[in-house]
């Protein structure tokens, strides 16, 4: 029986609420993390699962093995911030397997229609874009995920997709590069 | 560093292209919100647009995450999203979650308690040998003609042998259970003995038992054999006259005799040497009453065939002495006085020759009947007495310690043999599945 969550307006409210105790060094470090990556990781899960429930349910999961093994993190392997999206990649992955296993899900529609408020140009480009995006491999959409949506380093991908910065920034490049030519095929 | 890194070597070492690395510091810098230099608006719209892309969470799961989050990320209580899936355990699909709802941490109390009992059960059996590789005393049972040179010394030796040979003797005649219960006895002190010689030492022991029986017809003339045993018994120099004295005590109860006797030696060691002459009927009971006065160190049997010295003696007995007769019908029947002395004079030499037949058959007879035993008792390599002990000294302290750290050092090594073979199967299963749990993810995104 899932039990009804008390619901908070302010995250900072919440998260500097009067302790019973002094936090460690841990906790506060996780406290600043999650602070700090929270959005971060929904934007990365969600363009990688382009699935808004989907990726609320893993985002939840990778915070919490984050915090249920915030133990094992090692600073000699990387940053946190690298550290946690790492486990969010892993959970999301996760999904992606089990989607597959289960039932195709389809993915959420791109949107076609363009504000009314949005100039006309930027409507174009933007349209153009989301068409680009639709081209993508998984892996590209991953790596613009992690750079765009998250904002990582390139340093923190690398650590994050277990290959070498060097690899991550050709990676990068070569998909900026694809997604360029994407859009300007797609105008 | 990593896998990749080591299967790829050369190619990542080489520095990122300059083109590609303006591009990307200028891809932070758009990221960070500051202005790009002139020719660069392409990638600022381009980063301005993405972004733009980057979906947001809803107020209601910041909400409900960060209450999550407040509460410690209590289990069972995550923000769910659909009705079904995605967890609650924390895991959403992973190779692990096909194996139980704890993943691969609920194997550890399973492999911690398998591995441990393997570890009990090994140290169990080998603590039960602790202290069971004592130096045995040795047996080396040997006939005249040799053939006990190379004894056996274990323990399943003697048992087989013993076994052996009661079958073997069974075959040779039946009715004399002398062979087969000395056989049993040895095998069952444990004693090494050398198949040969007790084989022939077995049907010594039978022949003797033969002579000693009633019955025994003229033709199936019983065997006659001299035994001779080297016994060496250890005990702590004090106690080695005690021994001695018990030694001699044993000897007479046996209806033998002493030959001779000496003791010699200091506070530290002494040495006594006895030399017996004990009834070969009960010689084996003998020994066993000497072995129970001290530590047996060495044991040592040999038997000889006399019955051909016995047969030989006894038939020149018998023919002097027909020759005896003879002589006597013969000086009955003289007419003359000058044949009678002749005749006298070869009587007299007969009578001597019977003297010396009569001489060498009970010599041998003795040389059957009783049996040489010689034993030493010596203080080198007993086991201190009890009742030398003051008490614990710390000398004993450090003797013990030395024990327990031997023991808990064997301990070690034989949990170190179990748990290393195991630690390095269980790494191997690990890494094996890391890297297929790994590829399965990986390939999510491929297909």
């Amino acid at each position: 029986m899932k039990r009804r969550l008390r619901r908070s307006g302010d995250m900072n409210e919440v998260l500097t609420a009067p302790a019973q105790a002094a936090p460690s060094d841990s906790e506060a470090a996780f406290v600043e993390l999650y602070r700090s990556s929270r959005d971060d990781v929904f934007a990365y899960v969600s363009g990688l699962l382009r699935d808004r429930s989907a990726a609320e349910d893993v985002t939840a999961a990778a915070f919490e093995r984050a915090y249920r093994r915030s133990s094992s993190f090692n600073p000699s392997r990387g940053s946190r911030r690298a550290w946690l999206f790492g486990i969010a990649r892993n959970a999301a992955l996760d999904e992606l397997r089990r989607r597959k296993r289960n039932v195709e899900m389809t993915s959420e529609p791109v949107a076609d229609t363009v504000p009314a408020d949005e100039e006309a140009e930027v409507a174009t480009r933007r349209a153009s874009l989301r068409q680009a995006m639709e081209k993508l491999s998984a892996r590209e959409r991953e790596l613009v995920a992690l750079k765009f949506f998250a904002g990582l380093t390139t340093a923190e991908i690398a650590g994050v997709i277990s290959v070498s910065e060097r690899a991550a920034a050709m990676r990068v490049h070569r998909t900026i590069e694809k997604l360029r030519r994407a859009c300007d095929e797609a105008r | 560093m990593r896998l990749d890194d080591l299967t790829r070597p050369g190619r990542d070492d080489a520095e990122v292209p300059a083109e590609v690395e303006r591009e990307l510091e200028a891809l932070d810098a758009a990221l960070r919100g500051e202005n790009l230099p002139a020719g660069m608006e392409g990638l600022e719209a381009l980063v301005s647009d993405l972004r733009a892309e980057r979906e947001e969470p809803e107020p209601r799961f910041e909400a409900e995450l960060d209450a999550w989050a407040a509460a410690g990320f209590p289990r069972g209580e995550r923000p769910c999203a659909r009705a079904a899936g995605g967890g609650g355990d924390g895991k959403t699909g992973g190779f692990f979650s096909r194996f139980g709802p704890n993943g691969p941490r609920g194997w550890s109390p399973l492999a911690a308690t398998a591995a441990t009992l393997v570890v009990v059960g090994v140290s169990i059996a080998q603590l039960g040998d602790f202290g069971g590789d004592e130096e045995a005393p040795t047996v080396a049972t040997q006939a005249e003609d040799g053939g006990g040179a190379a004894a056996p010394s274990a323990q399943e030796t003697a048992d087989d042998t013993a076994a052996d040979l009661e079958g073997a003797l069974e075959t040779e005649s039946a009715g004399n259970s002398v062979g087969g219960s000395a056989a049993q006895e040895l095998g069952r002190d444990g004693f090494t003995n050398d198949r040969t010689g007790l084989t022939n030492g077995l049907r010594n022991q039978r022949a003797v038992a033969d002579s000693n029986r009633p019955g025994v017809s003229r033709g199936q003339e019983e065997r006659r054999v001299e035994r001779d045993v080297e016994l060496t018994l250890a005990a702590p120099a004090g106690e080695v006259p005690d021994v001695t004295n018990e030694v001699i005590d044993v000897a007479e109860d046996a209806d033998g005799v002493v030959l001779n006797s000496r003791v010699t030696g200091t506070d530290d060691s002494a040495r006594a040497e006895l030399e017996l002459k004990v009834p070969t009927a009960t010689l084996d009971d003998t020994l066993a009453a000497l072995s129970d006065l001290a530590d047996v160190k060495s044991r040592t049997e040999s038997g000889e065939d006399i019955t051909k010295q016995f047969v030989s003696a006894k038939d020149r007995l018998v023919g002097v002495r027909a020759e005896r007769d003879s002589l006597a019908a013969r000086i009955r029947a003289a007419t003359t006085d000058a044949e009678v002395d002749a005749l006298q004079a070869q009587l007299a030499g007969v009578n001597q020759q019977i003297a010396d037949a009569q001489n060498e058959l009970a010599e041998v007879k003795t040389r059957a009947r009783l049996s040489d035993v010689s034993v030493v008792v010596t203080s080198d390599g007993a086991q201190p007495s009890e009742d030398d002990d003051d008490g614990w000294s710390f000398g004993d302290a450090l003797d013990d310690a030395g024990r327990v750290l031997e023991v808990g050092a064997g301990v070690a090594l034989i949990s170190a043999a179990v748990l290393l073979p195991l630690a390095i199967i269980a790494a191997i299963a690990y890494v094996t599945v890391a890297a297929m749990n790994r590829r399965a993810r990986e390939r999510a995104l491929d297909e």
